[in-house]
């Protein structure tokens, strides 16, 4: 459960609020004061802990550690931007009923002509299981597609760490702010499949049920990762750090990158050449590269084809996260 | 950005000024110097009334109360005339067969399959509870809100109707509850132990 630090609105003091309780007791002036459910959606942020310059620290120890000092010295650092992901959090119970129906089979014991006991399987009447579910429901859902931010662990910091109340001004300065692209009617979808998920009405041949979330506690929280810009050449090398913990979450810096000119264009020219000659030619000259093409590289995959032609053949795992 | 901004509100009683204390769960605040009750509505300390029951019992028990008609397969279903035989009652209703439907569900903190049950059990013996001349007297902490008392009187009314929603998937997805006129009520009961029972209507929890 998230811990929500907050202003007390009589002496100002800073005053927790659990997620999920409706009052709490400021510490200074020992006031009780409630949380209004019904004003909007709490947007909660954790704010960053790491600045730019320990997020490329953090980078560059890691690209040291792994690939040395040359490899590292080899990426420049070409800039970063600070993003607040949004995460949607749903704490409440999930109320509601669940009907089943499954087949039952009981075994018999029989005899066979020459006495022999043998069992056999005998269908029963079908089994209808009506039952009550209440649970605790504790949701964390990324409120869009953030895949290429890599495995951020949002959500489960919200229930570790101590949010606040997002300043909207002072994060838009800090960083870029990310629209909720998932509503939260598909949130709470996702949240009460889960919770009907572990129902037990497995092996049933027809199900109902109506579940809905009641004392919801609804926010949305954003967490801060740094998106780092590195250059090697003309390449550019994206890294994701969680601004947070400082964990490189998402980097691939390649070993070594070779750039073979030759063979993309003579597999060009030869393939060119067959086809403004005659078309029994093109299609011969075409096989000729196809052939040349998975002797040099042991392979016939389009992507593959790509990277040659679009001259990104790079070799070695290098370092990389995500 | 209308969505954005959160609302901490000191309780204060509307009327005496004093402030009040409340436990993490509860929704409706009652004031330990001049006895009235309160709750938020839209971020502002609004007046929430509560009608005391009578009945034996020294401690009081809040419950929302509300009127309720049901729909399924078989169409309407407004009095107890037409819920009686859902229930498989054998009970008759008597004069009492047009009166409305009421349903009285628990306030206070109970694990949910309790108050499905203590609530049903009052459902199914149709109650008639004076109103206490009484106000503002000290009642358990409510920590059910308003807005959550619809999925569980569809519970409540369910648990009620035994045969048809184990044996008819039909009835289940058909099946709705209307709740009208809603408010919050305290109904006494007897604390024995961790046990709390009504003896006018033969009830424990
Ligand atoms: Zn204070
Ligand atoms: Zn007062």
């Amino acid at each position: 459960m998230a811990t929500i630090v907050f202003k007390c609105p009589l002496c100002g003091a800073p005053f927790e609020f659990t997620e999920g309780d409706h009052v709490s007791l400021c510490q200074f002036c020992g006031a009780t004061s409630a949380i209004a459910g019904d004003t909007g959606i709490p947007r909660l942020l954790i704010p960053e802990r790491i600045d730019l310059n320990d997020a490329r620290a953090a980078l560059r120890k890691l690209l040291a550690n792994e690939g040395g000092s040359e490899f590292a010295a080899s990426f420049n650092f070409k800039g970063g931007t600070l993003y607040f992901l949004p995460y949607w959090r749903i704490h409440g119970k999930a109320i509601g009923w669940q009907w089943s129906e499954r087949e039952t089979y009981s075994e018999e014991v029989d005899y066979d002509e020459k006495g022999a006991r043998c069992t056999r399987q005998v269908k029963g009447p079908n089994e209808r299981i009506f039952s009550l579910i209440a649970k605790p429901l504790d949701f964390a859902s990324p409120a869009g597609d953030f895949t290429v931010f890599g495995r951020v662990r949002a959500g489960l910091a919200g229930s570790v760490l101590k949010c606040e109340v997002m300043d909207y001004p002072s994060a838009a300065a800090r960083g870029v702010v990310v629209d909720p692209l998932k509503g939260v009617a598909q949130a709470r979808q996702e949240a009460l499949a889960m919770s009907l998920e572990s129902a037990g009405a497995e092996g049933s041949i027809r199900r109902e049920s109506r579940v809905k979330i009641s004392s919801e506690w609804l926010s949305l929280l954003y967490y801060p990762v740094w998106s780092l810009q590195f250059a090697r050449g003309d390449s550019m090398y994206p890294v994701v750090v969680d601004a947070v913990n400082g964990e490189v979450v998402k980097c691939h810096f390649p070993l070594e990158k070779e750039r073979k000119c030759f063979l993309p264009l003579a597999l060009i020219s030869l393939i060119l050449l067959g086809w403004t000659t005659m078309p029994v030619a093109g299609v011969a000259f075409t096989l000729l590269a196809a052939f040349i093409f998975k002797w040099q590289t042991g392979s016939l995959e389009i992507s593959d084809i790509v990277k040659l032609l679009t001259g990104i053949p790079e070799r070695g795992a290098g370092v990389k996260r995500g | 950005m209308a969505d954005a901004f959160v609302k901490i509100v000191p309780l204060i009683c509307g009327r005496c000024s004093q402030r009040m204390t409340a436990q993490r769960e509860q929704v409706v605040y009652q004031c330990g110097t001049c006895g009235s009750s309160w709750e938020l509505r839209a971020g502002l300390i609004s007046a929430r009334p509560v009608i005391h029951l009578s009945g034996k019992g020294a401690l009081l028990l809040p419950f929302w109360n509300a009127r309720f008609q049901m729909t399924c397969e078989v169409g309407n279903v407004v009095d107890l005339s037409g819920f009686l035989p859902l229930c498989g009652s054998v009970k008759q209703p008597g004069d009492k067969g047009t009166q409305p439907l009421m349903l009285n569900i628990p306030a206070f903190a109970l694990p949910p399959h309790q108050a499905v049950k203590l609530a049903r059990n009052m459902l199914v013996r149709f109650p008639v509870f004076g109103q206490s001349r009484a106000v503002d007297k000290p009642f358990e902490a409510v920590t059910l809100a308003e807005s959550d008392i619809h999925t569980l009187a569809e519970l409540i009314v369910l648990s009620a109707i035994v045969e048809k929603r184990r044996s008819n998937p039909n009835f289940l997805t058909s099946f709705s509850v209307q709740l009208y006129d809603s408010q919050l009520v305290t109904i006494p009961f007897d604390r024995d132990g961790n046990r709390y029972n009504q003896v006018d209507l033969n009830l424990e929890v």
